[in-house]
């Protein structure tokens, strides 16, 4: 049955993904390092914001991630359920950690670097901060069900349906907060010959997302994979 | 080292941050995997694998 | 259709009869906006600035209260696997089941929402307006919720999880919601809230049977 086959069988899938998720890892903890040092010691300020703009080689990446890897997840819950291939489970459930992960990380230096620059550490009438902040709650939701859930096969399809009414959610509600908001729209102007920085640190997230993504996926196969032998030696011997 | 006038503490209070994540990310990742790879290892020996 | 309508009936009797029915959640709604003064303190202008939201929110809250009961019991006697096996179709149960408890446990919150309302000092003449945003705000929290209790179905203490699954879907009722009624406490016109509010229940009617229909089947198997 095509959902078990990939733990009876991961031998294809394990062999082409180790290199890749090691190397992806490494890359890009490189790519992120030679970034934030271009970040903080090479570009001079900006003309505009000063030094906190430097926040924002670390920001905009983390945001441009957290949403790449929500639309991962639902390109996986799509695969799940349509073609019900349990690779596309471990990989959406390998994922939201770590998407998970660098929304916070977005939401804090975004917080961060608003208050500085702009007053205030928060702003509701944002639709984009807003947005983000229920997809962290998406995220979470997201992981709570593979916790809670006993069968990781129910735990699959229940997950993936989230992932995918998530999906359908969040544009509603950035519309909604737009609609609502009749405050500012920020808007975050700084020259384009500082903002490099930025791009490198996204290329470096991108990879470590790819290999970091890989790694837990290689682990999720190899503990199921463990545990359903351990069943079968009971079984035959116990 | 670190100057960036008033900015200071939001800058570097953020690339922490950042760094926390993310090598956080990496280290549980890396030690989930490795860990993975011990309890299969128990269980179904293999000959020629090297790394995780 | 038929067998929805047999559904449909059967949730109605339990609703009604099982738990005490509305009591809880109408309770827990009266209470809820009742304990507001004590937290935002009781001059009227820092009710007449709460009021509406919190009034709102407790909607919702209230309205997530019988979620849990949603789907569990027929699941685990295995009514939902006979519904399966009779080919009514699970949107059609889960429809039934859903619109049943709003029957039962919503319309009630909705009558005793202007008592609230001119509690937390809201003009009266504002009650029509809120029983009506409250008819069509339940619906919208009924029918999301029920998104949240199918995809938590199998589980003991679902609760929480049917929660932080369901208060995402609930935001833009609570969007929209709250600014109408916070449009009729000033006495400003707030049926263009009213009216995104009705699209987004009626989005919530539409869609969340064919979501919790998935989720039910995933349950069963």
């Amino acid at each position: 049955m095509a959902v078990m086959s990939i733990f009876a069988n991961p031998h294809r899938f394990m062999a082409v993904s180790k290199w890749f998720a090691w190397g992806f890892t490494a890359l890009g903890s490189v790519v992120i390092l030679i970034g934030v040092y271009l970040g903080l010691f090479v570009v001079p300020p900006d003309a505009v914001q000063g030094d906190s703009a430097r926040i924002m080689f670390v920001h905009v990446p983390a945001m441009w991630l957290c949403l790449f890897a929500y639309a991962f997840m639902v390109g996986a819950s799509i695969v799940s359920i349509v073609w019900r291939h349990a690779l596309a489970d471990v990989a959406a459930k390998s994922a939201a950690p770590i998407g998970a992960g660098v929304t916070a990380l977005g939401l804090a230096t975004g917080s961060i670097w608003g208050y500085p620059t702009w007053g205030t550490w928060w702003e509701w009438g944002d639709a984009r901060l807003v947005s983000v902040l229920v997809l962290f709650f998406i995220y979470l939701g997201y992981m709570a069900i593979w916790q809670a859930m006993e069968t990781p096969q129910k735990a699959a399809r229940a997950a993936a349906i989230l992932c995918l009414a998530g999906a359908v959610n969040l544009p509603i509600i950035h519309f909604s907060v737009e609609w609502f908001a009749t405050l500012h729209q920020v808007q975050m102007k700084a020259s384009n010959e500082f903002k490099y920085p930025m791009y490198v640190v996204a290329l470096g997230y991108l990879a470590l997302f790819g290999g970091l993504t890989l790694l837990n996926m290689r682990a999720e196969i190899m503990n199921t994979r463990a545990e359903m032998l351990a069943q079968r030696r009971q079984v035959t011997t116990g | 080292m670190f100057d960036y006038g008033r900015y200071t503490p939001y800058v570097l209070t953020s690339y922490g941050i950042a760094a926390a994540v993310i090598i956080g990310l990496i280290v549980w990742s890396v030690v989930r995997v490795t860990n993975a790879k011990k309890k299969l290892e128990a269980i179904e020996p293999t000959k020629k694998d090297a790394a995780p | 259709m038929n067998g929805s309508v047999s559904v449909f009936v059967r949730e109605l009797k339990l609703a009604w009869s099982g738990g005490g029915g509305a009591a809880l959640p109408v309770g827990f709604f009266a209470a809820a906006c009742s304990i507001t003064p004590f937290a935002v303190g009781n001059a009227a202008e820092n009710l007449k600035i709460a009021g509406p939201g919190v009034m709102w929110i407790a909607l919702a809250l209230s309205s997530l209260l019988p979620m849990e009961r949603l789907f569990q019991a027929d699941l685990e006697d295995g009514t939902l696997d006979a519904y399966a096996g009779s080919g009514i179709g699970m949107e059609g149960v889960a429809f039934a089941k859903t619109f049943a408890h709003w029957i039962a446990t919503g319309i009630p919150l909705a009558i005793v929402s202007p008592v609230l309302w001119i509690m937390l000092q809201g003009p009266p003449e504002a009650s029509f307006f809120v029983i009506g945003a409250s008819l069509i705000g339940s619906a919208a929290f009924f029918f999301f919720g029920s998104i949240g209790a199918a995809l938590a179905a199998g589980m003991r203490r679902g609760g929480l999880l049917i929660a932080l699954i369901t208060l995402p879907l609930y935001v833009p009722t609570m969007i929209f919601g709250a600014a109408g009624l916070y449009a009729a406490a000033k006495g400003e016109g707030g049926s263009s809230s009213l009216m995104l509010t009705a699209a987004a229940a009626l989005f919530g009617v539409a869609t969340s049977p064919f979501v919790a229909a998935m989720a039910l089947r995933t349950a069963i198997d």
